[in-house]
């Protein structure tokens, strides 16, 4: 049972920890490219923190062929894949929002001469 | 957030809120389902699956369901196995599982990825709209660069059209297929300085193949009266004509998703200046 | 249980047109307007039919598979309401960009603008978790990029800093639905509050507050509304009323919809279940937020920026009211919002009109604006009066309700609303203060001529702000009903959609 403990916990710490480096880089860098580069390293993380969830140590793949059955004796054996079409989803989100936000990036450097998030101020009042 | 703290502030916050996110999440994973248990619910309604929404309405109606004591689905119908090539008129008959999650039962979603997918494509084309400047780049690509660009060109539109047609029997599906063939669009451009596609042909292809896609639902609307119900046939399981509609629409899907991603990658990479007559 | 999937059609007719708008912009450019217009006036119809013609409690069955094995939209009483508000609002600010939107791309920017209001509209419908987040994404990306869109650079920094914060909301939210979903097994939002307690409480508790924060962001709660200010100021202002109009409204009702139906435990105040109370968490929230926009709302000398925080500010009110719990302060909270929505966007396009005539930015500008064009003048004091809530007005009988359902509730909900109550006599500071320097008659300025088209809309909004205020049963008898499916919710909900749960 320790085993089917661990092999799953592995890959959701990974996740988690991308999930936490990412938000650590989008927090604190002022360079907008790394900040669209953590916004990445989060969807990253969330996407394999999705799959992770969908596996147990004795998956199979959820796809009939004729070699692979997902009902063995009545148990279901094949992973879940439900997440797996979430991710696909999540994919696509993602890299709608990672376009537009490069665009914004280079208006901004069009127009502000600069890629420093602390510059790109305007008057308070 | 973004303010005029000191660095180092912002930093020791980033931190905490960081370790406050980690240490939430391991409280969460100790109480997490563990092993292949899969968790069906044994309560819900023996509905499980209908084809047709107008026997569900009558038989809610003369109220067939509110007996006690009723047992679950799974004891009902017994089991029985599906073989690849064989077991025809399925619910579903796609042999690829989380292609009919994806277009069949979760199809709406779907709809909606296409949809962010198009507008994210709509906002770079809005934001970088303007006059096209023409800027003189220092190299030009050598001829082995042009001429193998165009060769792999055609075996990787070849490809990607594989992966789409193909999405309900292998994995895949529109979307991979659709990046491919953007990927070798990339490649074009690559090739040659100033490599100009036919901007018409894009735009009509995106719009028409996003509008196939929701053409396909209505049709499904006003004839088995359900957004996107899957109407046509299912045949056999691991057939290329199986699973109803779902290769029509991850035809239409991996067109749009190539035609889209080529507009794309078009808007990046020419210089436009901007025109606010 | 009733299914009327025509319904669908909601959603299915503007994603058609708007896939089809860039044919339709091959022609001529004003027509990509008029396509927008139209689609969001079916809109505006179909929802007004479904509201006035009662054909709610029902479902539209997505896929030709039942809930909870497919998706399913659930049209109730909440749902038909803010349906009707979103689309009546989103047309008339589409009247408006017929006149403000001419220069740039203007094709794109109605294709924008049709799935912007379509997406908020989808939030308000679906009935399913996941289906939740695709249409928060959906009215998401175009709101990020109708917000960088144009010619003043001082949008692209307000646009970023919403990517940015509006997208790690999205991915914390994501994570809550996928915890939830590895306990339960699935994504459908009535079979979810229906199971609940079958989760553990600690997994349950920290889901809730990766989805509250998630949601909080779009709502404008404290402390993810870093965004509001730069943003509603540097978007062109039609944009700016439909980010407070429209955005808001579909994300603090999702918001609601997730802390009170799925978390909820009903009760004499409808609280959450797991470790700690969610409602109460968002309370204080909330309340911080009130405080913080009118005070901030109150040294601000651009008046975008004031009333950029003038509608954070209301947000948190509108959350307090839905948090207290009890049937009355749902009903206030909803009529709140929707008298702000009518009211914050009637102010906005009013600047529009204004800065487009030349008249600036700050509130010096708005000196002696009565003798100028008495028709903005007066439709600003109506919007004016609505938020303070003077009797006759529409806002007066929503900020009555919540006061009244505080004081009801007890406890320490006396001291939030303390805090309202001192956050509304700072508005009244602010706003009358507008109000007085327009129609001071100490300054000699050229007068300002109305333009046709878009005094259309703003004549609208300011006659509906005054009907609503002497008929309040316009709204109040949709709004009682709506709070009847918040504090009720399986009866209400959950059985509206499966029938056949057995209850927790």
């Amino acid at each position: 049972m320790m085993q089917v403990f661990l092999q799953n916990w592995i890959y959701l710490i990974g996740a988690i920890s991308l999930f936490g480096i990412g938000l650590y880089i989008t927090l604190t860098d002022e360079n907008i490219f790394k900040i669209i580069v953590g916004l990445n390293i989060i969807e990253s993380g969330t996407n394999l923190f999705m799959i992770a969830i969908a596996w147990h140590p004795k998956a199979v793949m959820p796809i009939y062929t004729a070699t692979n059955h997902l009902v063995v004796n009545g148990k279901v054996v094949s992973a879940d894949p439900l997440p797996q079409s979430l991710v696909l989803t999540a994919i696509v989100i993602g890299l709608g929002t990672t376009a537009l936000a490069l665009t914004i990036a280079v208006k901004i450097f069009e127009k502000y001469g600069t890629l420093d998030v602390r510059k790109i101020k305007e008057a308070k009042r | 957030m973004r303010n005029d703290t000191p660095e180092l502030v912002k930093k020791i916050t980033a931190l905490f809120v960081v370790a406050i996110l980690l240490a939430g999440f391991f409280v969460a994973f100790k109480e997490m389902p563990k092993g292949p248990s899969v968790n069906v619910n044994q309560r819900v309604s023996r509905l499980y699956v209908l084809k047709n929404v107008q026997t569900a309405t009558k038989l809610m109606k003369s109220g067939n369901f509110f007996t006690k004591g009723m047992k679950p689905l799974r004891s009902d119908v017994p089991y029985t196995p599906i073989v690849f090539g064989k077991s025809s008129n399925l619910e579903d008959g796609a042999a690829n599982v989380v292609t009919s999650i994806v277009v069949d039962y979760r199809g709406f979603d779907t709809l909606g990825e296409v949809t962010v997918l198009f507008l994210a494509a709509t906002g770079v084309a809005m934001l970088l709209f303007g006059k096209e400047k023409k800027r003189k780049k220092k190299t030009e690509p050598s001829l082995i660069m042009y001429v193998g660009t165009r060769i792999a060109f055609a075996v990787i539109f070849l490809f990607g059209i594989y992966i789409f047609v193909h999405g309900h029997l292998t994995p895949g599906g529109g979307f991979p297929g659709g990046a491919v063939i953007a990927s070798g669009i990339l490649g074009l451009f690559l090739g040659k300085n100033g490599y100009e596609p036919n901007h018409l042909g894009l735009k009509v292809f995106e719009s028409l193949s996003g509008m196939a896609f929701v053409i396909i639902g209505l049709t499904g609307l006003f004839s088995v009266k359900s957004f996107l119900a899957n109407f046509l046939p299912t045949g056999t399981i691991g057939d290329l004509y199986s699973a109803g509609f779902i290769a029509l629409i991850y035809i239409a899907i991996g067109m749009k998703v190539g035609a889209e991603l080529s507009a794309v990658v078009n808007s990046m990479i020419v210089d436009t200046e901007e025109e606010w007559s | 249980m009733n299914i009327f999937n025509n319904a669908a059609l909601l959603i299915g007719v503007p994603l058609l047109f708007a896939f089809s708008i860039p044919l339709f912009g091959l022609i001529s450019k004003e027509l990509a307007k008029w396509v927008t217009l139209l689609t969001i006036g079916f809109n505006a119809t179909f929802s007004l039919y479904i509201l006035l013609t009662h054909k709610f409690p029902t479902i539209v069955v997505m896929g030709n598979w039942l809930p909870p094995f497919g998706e399913n939209l659930y049209i109730g009483p909440v749902a038909a309401l803010l349906v009707s508000l979103i689309s009546v609002i989103g047309l008339l600010i589409a009247i408006y960009n017929l006149w403000a939107v001419k220069r740039g791309d203007v094709i794109r920017f109605s294709i924008l603008f049709l799935m912007f209001t379509a997406g908020a509209s989808g939030i308000v419908l679906t009935g399913d978790i996941f289906n939740l987040f695709i249409f928060m994404e959906i009215t998401g990306i175009s709101s990020y990029a109708l917000a960088a869109f144009g010619p003043e650079r001082r949008a692209l920094g307000g646009a970023f800093k919403f990517l940015v914060v509006s997208s790690i909301g999205s991915t914390l939210y994501l994570m809550g639905v996928t915890l939830i979903y590895t306990q339960l097994g699935t994504l459908n939002i009535a079979e979810i509050a229906a199971r609940i307690n079958q989760t553990t409480p600690g997994l349950l508790t920290f889901a809730g507050i990766l989805i509250i924060s998630g949601l909080a962001v779009e709502a404008e709660l404290f402390p993810f509304n870093g965004w509001v200010p730069d943003t509603y100021t540097g978007a062109i202002n039609g944009v700016s009323a439909s980010l407070s109009g429209i955005a808001a409204v579909s994300a603090v009702y999702a918001l609601f919809r997730i802390a009170m139906t799925v978390f909820g435990k009903s009760g004499t105040y409808v609280t959450t279940y797991g470790k700690i109370d969610l409602m109460a968490v968002i309370a204080i929230l909330a309340a911080t937020t009130v405080v913080i926009g009118e005070l901030s709302a109150l040294s601000q000398k651009n008046v975008k920026k004031m009333l950029a925080y003038s509608s954070m500010a209301q947000m948190g009110l509108i959350a307090v009211a839905f948090s207290i719990g009890s049937e009355l302060g749902v009903y206030g909270g909803i009529f709140q919002l929707v008298n702000h929505s009518i009211a914050k966007a009637m102010l906005f396009l009013i600047v529009g009109v204004l800065v487009a005539a030349g008249v600036g930015e700050n509130i010096d500008d708005f000196r002696g604006l009565w003798k100028r064009n008495p028709f903005l003048a007066l439709t600003f004091s109506v919007g004016a009066f609505s938020m303070l809530g003077f009797p006759l007005f529409g806002g007066f009988w929503s900020k009555f309700s919540i006061v009244a359902a505080s004081v009801q509730r007890g406890g320490w909900y006396d001291f939030i609303i303390g805090l309202v109550l001192f956050a509304s006599v700072v508005e009244a500071f602010y706003y009358l203060r507008i109000v007085a320097y327009m129609f001071s008659s100490d300054v000699e300025a050229p007068k300002i001529k109305t333009p046709m088209i878009p005094a259309i809309p703003i004549f609208i909004l300011a006659v509906s702000i005054v009907a609503i205020g002497v008929f309040p049963q316009i709204v109040g008898n949709f709004s009682t009903q709506a709070a009847n499916e918040f504090t009720h919710k399986m009866s209400e909900y959950v059985l509206n959609v499966i029938p056949t749960i057995a209850a927790h």
